[in-house]
């Protein structure tokens, strides 16, 4: 178990590397090169451009650049937004909180409903119950998730008025962390539809599978009922594959919450890339492409040593 | 017309068989066509009893077993007719809280692949201790010991470290008497052995085999034993079931049946396994089982008897072929010159 968690480690250093090698050249091969994305697209002043040309060291070979950018970035240090004038990383890290938020928020959503769909239309299998919430998820998984946050927001902020149409509440502010609850209902539900749908049918299959399996039935003839049949022996089964496609879809989430954050403005790393894309704010962009590639490499990782650990036939193997 | 050998006969006079299982049918569809696993099966098992179900695969002996306790799901599992009665009470598959109270306590099952009749995500003793919990309730602390002590019973050397391994940690042989025990330990009133011991080495066998007839010696639990092989049946059973094609085909004293088998599938079936000379060509029934989904007209062994004639067009009923005996085969009718049997 140790020497799987440390070789599965080693094997997402090369993984770490290559994402930061992409990145840093990202900003080479910017139209205009590094300078013109430091400086802003407008900037053609020769002082500023021989200033920065020397403070990013782009007077030296390009591999010296490159372990120059990376222990920077390893210590914090992303640079100057060029949009926002302040550090990067200070205008960075708050957003990755709010994202992580969404994110967490989409990740109950989808690993409720996902498990409880498939574990239902498992047992129910064929049935007509079966066949729509299977309908259901594939319409959902099908439609556009900024069509359906615009639905949502339709429905239930403008005609019921139940819920904010968009925004965030500050965690430190008034209404408290449980504020923000009520602003994350609906983007966290749209931005879940997708894994929510992956989940259910991997689960839902997984299910099918264990059920028939020879232990299931012994569990049956030692008397046990239906619901630790399913629960206890069945669903125990279903746990690694549940765990591994619910491991994948978080760096999913990650992606999808760059379409929701801009729907429902919700101010996260997503909204913020957005915002740099249209400025070409590259610094910005450039650091949270880097971030949150190392945020869906560590959750794989997380996941695949938490599907070993609940595995005992592979965690000795 | 049943008419049901039972040893302790006096005593099955008054009180009713532990076990009857009257006119069983079990289908399942397939895309073939509807397969007809089980026909109109009938037997009863006597208190004490031990009784051999012997038969090829497909015979429809497992999908019998498995319905003495009502455990196929059903769909896809269909039954049009049959009714089990476990001590003289009908037991109603529809009414699943019932049942799961025979399953284990009143009827207890051990598997053809004990390793894969226990879960590979849970430690063995986790499943033994579950097992007695929903069986014996917040009393299940005190049975503790028990286990260990039935453990060493069924042969276990080390019950301490088998009770904290996973599945896969044990042998075969060993997983199939740690299940033998975990159902004797809620001491059931019959237990049903399904191949108990096909998948294991000889060793393994052996070992399954004295315990089972440890078992029939020293409890008062009935055993059933389902096997293939003649062998493993003759040395337990007091009485044989033979199975051909979902049909019982021939029924009667373990000792009597192969002494003088009635039926020409019983026949085949000894003769196929019986100790030749060295060189000597072992005798093969000729051909397959029918396909259960396109039984052939009449007699399902019609195609592959030699005694086989016209009247075997029409199917057979179990007919008296001697004390305490039954055969399904028109040689047994008026017409016994006729038969060419031995």
């Amino acid at each position: 178990m140790i020497s799987y968690t440390l070789k599965r480690i080693a094997m997402a250093v090369p993984t770490l590397v290559g994402v930061s090698l992409v990145t840093f050249l990202l900003l080479r091969l910017v139209p205009g090169g590094p300078v013109q994305a430091v400086l802003g697209v407008a900037s053609t002043n020769p002082a500023a451009v021989a200033a920065v040309t020397k403070e990013m060291g782009l007077d030296r070979p390009l591999y010296e650049q490159y372990f120059i950018w990376l222990g920077k970035a390893l210590s914090g240090d992303f640079g100057m937004s060029t949009q926002f004038r302040v550090p990067v990383a200070a205008l960075i890290l708050p957003k990755l909180q709010n994202t992580l938020i969404l994110t967490t928020g989409s990740l109950v959503y989808a690993v409720v409903l996902g498990i409880l769909i498939g574990v239902v239309t498992a047992i129910y299998h064929r049935s007509l119950l079966d066949r729509a919430l299977m309908l259901v998820t594939l319409v959902g998984a099908s439609a556009p998730v900024f069509w359906v946050g615009l639905l949502l927001i339709y429905l239930f902020a403008i005609k019921l008025n139940w819920l904010p149409a968009m925004g965030m509440s500050s965690i430190a502010g008034n209404s408290g962390p449980f504020g923000v609850l009520r602003y994350l209902i609906l983007p966290a539900f749209a931005n879940s539809i997708i894994a929510m749908a992956v989940i259910a049918r991997i689960v839902r299959s997984s299910m099918l599978e264990v059920l028939t399996q020879p232990y299931v039935l012994a569990a049956r003839a030692r008397g046990l009922s239906r619901y630790r049949q399913v629960v206890v022996h069945a669903f125990r089964n279903v746990l690694p594959d549940a765990i591994n496609i619910t491991g994948l879809q978080v760096g999913f989430l990650f992606g999808g919450a760059l379409f929701v954050e801009v729907v429902f403005a919700w101010p996260g790393v997503g909204y913020l890339m957005y915002s740099t894309i249209q400025s070409r704010d590259y610094v910005t962009l450039q650091a949270a492409i880097l971030l949150v590639s190392a945020v869906f490499v560590l959750v794989n990782l997380i996941a695949d040593v938490a599907r070993m650990a609940l595995d005992p036939r592979e965690a000795r193997a | 017309m049943n008419a049901m050998p039972d040893p302790v006969k006096a005593q099955a006079a008054k009180a009713p068989p532990l076990l009857e299982v009257k006119n069983l049918s079990v289908r399942f569809s397939s895309p073939a066509g509807e397969v007809r696993a089980v026909e109109d099966v009938s037997f009863n098992i006597g208190r004490g009893e031990s009784v051999g179900i012997v038969g090829e695969s497909g015979s429809g002996k497992t999908v019998t077993c498995m319905s003495m306790m009502w455990l196929l799901p059903s769909p896809p599992a269909r039954y049009p007719t049959g009714t089990i009665r476990f001590k003289g009470k009908e037991l109603d598959r529809h009414r699943e809280r019932e049942m799961q109270k025979v399953r284990g306590s009143g009827i207890g099952m051990v598997f053809q692949n004990s390793r894969l009749s226990f879960n590979p995500g849970y430690r063995i003793g986790s499943q033994v201790n579950e097992t007695l919990r929903v069986h014996l309730g917040k009393e299940w602390k005190k049975e503790l010991p028990r286990v260990i002590e039935m453990l060493r019973y069924c042969n276990i050397s080390e019950p301490e470290r088998v009770l904290r391994s996973y599945p896969h940690e044990v042998s075969g042989g060993v997983a199939q008497r740690v299940s033998i025990a975990l159902a004797l330990l809620i001491k059931p009133e019959l237990l049903i052995a399904d191949e108990p011991t096909t998948a294991l080495d000889l060793l393994s066998q052996l070992e399954v085999l004295r315990l089972l007839e440890r078992v029939r010696k020293e409890t008062s639990c009935s055993l059933v034993l389902v096997s293939h092989d003649l062998a493993v049946v003759r040395r337990v059973a007091d009485r044989v079931i033979i199975m051909y094609a979902g049909r019982v085909v021939e029924e009667g004293p373990t000792a009597d049946i192969f002494a003088d088998p009635k039926h020409p599938y019983t026949q085949g079936l000894l003769a196929s396994t019986a100790q030749k000379e060295e060189g000597e060509r072992l005798y093969e029934l000729p051909g397959h089982p029918p396909d259960l989904a396109a039984l052939p007209q009449g007699c399902s062994f019609r195609p592959r008897c030699v005694h086989a004639f016209a009247k075997c067009l029409t199917m057979p009923e179990l007919l008296p072929a001697g004390p305490e005996r039954v055969a399904r085969c028109h040689l047994l009718d008026a017409g016994r010159e006729a038969a060419h049997h031995g």
